[in-house]
């Protein structure tokens, strides 16, 4: 390697490195802070919450390194042992979106009645979001 | 021995003041030799490594429960940054100082068995035990109150040497 490249490698490495590994990095850490902090709220150490998970101390310890990729299971588990919320489904809204017909020519704004061919129908499903925010209607 | 720190300030953020040393004569910092020496071998847990610095900078600090502790002997903060094989032995000051040393592939069940990373914790030792002193003599090397080491980029030798 020459003189200036290594004096810059750690430059040119920076400049390389992929944004989605960072991501994936940037959520495996955060896991680990989340629950190294509740671990220290509940008074517990590692040792307790192998203990709690029937898993060795060493596997707790390799988990806060924040450089484990957590199976859904595992995370479950840690959140029940931990009393922390580490994965949000419950609060998620789901709504079935029926995929709409290309014949749609006209649709009156306010309304949920559409014009399909010649027929007139009405009801189709209203997109929102979770806050209730109407973003398809 | 003789050192001198380098900090190192390409990595964004600002929650975490990284540095690595010159040893004697050395044209190059313990950290630009593990990076040079490991890049072509290891690229991937070489980059795994730079990104979770760049995390503790920008984001969490280097809270110890990332590293892997006690790998010197107790009190000199010598701890590992480990990514499968490879380790980044390193000195941990608190979290928002920690200095960067050298490492390698670990194929042995621990580094005393290697040769080659037995004598980088025991360089890094030294260089603890160094800076160690100069601290605690509030000589030549002070940490500020905005935790940053500060020596006014000299020479800081060990008691053989000074």
């Amino acid at each position: 390697m020459k003189t200036n490249d290594k004096k810059d490698i750690l430059k040119t490495l920076l400049s390389e490195i992929d944004e989605r590994e960072c991501k994936r990095m940037h959520y495996r850490m955060g896991l680990a802070v989340k629950i190294a902090e509740a671990l220290k709220r509940k008074g517990m150490n590692q040792k307790d919450l192998a203990n709690e998970l029937g898993k060795k101390p060493a596997e707790i310890s390799k988990w806060l390194t924040g450089n484990h990729n957590f199976t859904i299971d595992t995370l479950v588990d840690i959140q029940s042992a931990l009393d922390i919320k580490l994965i949000d489904v419950e609060n998620s809204r789901f709504e079935t979106i029926q995929t709409l017909p290309e014949e749609i020519a006209f649709r009156p704004q306010h309304t949920n009645i559409c014009t399909v061919g010649t027929e007139q129908i009405s009801a189709y499903p209203v997109l929102i979001d979770s806050n209730e925010k109407i973003l398809w209607n | 021995m003789k050192i001198r720190l380098k900090e190192i300030t390409d990595f964004k953020g600002n929650k975490v003041h990284y540095y690595s040393v010159y040893v004697d004569d050395e044209k190059y910092t313990l950290f630009e030799n593990f990076l040079s020496d490991n890049v072509e071998s290891n690229r991937k847990q070489v980059n795994n490594i730079l990104i979770r610095l760049t995390e503790m900078k920008k984001h969490y600090g280097a809270r110890e429960h990332f590293f892997k502790m006690s790998e010197g002997k107790i009190g000199d903060g010598i701890c590992a940054l480990y990514e499968k094989d490879l380790r980044l032995y390193c000195i941990r000051f608190n979290d928002s100082i920690v200095l960067l040393g050298n490492g390698g592939i670990k194929k042995t069940r621990t580094y005393q068995e290697d040769n080659k990373l037995h004598a980088i914790v025991k360089c890094l030792q030294k260089v603890s035990t160094i800076l160690d002193r100069h601290i605690k003599e509030e000589k030549d090397l002070i940490i500020t109150e905005d935790n940053e080491l500060i020596s006014d980029n000299i020479n800081l030798y060990d008691d053989e040497n000074k």
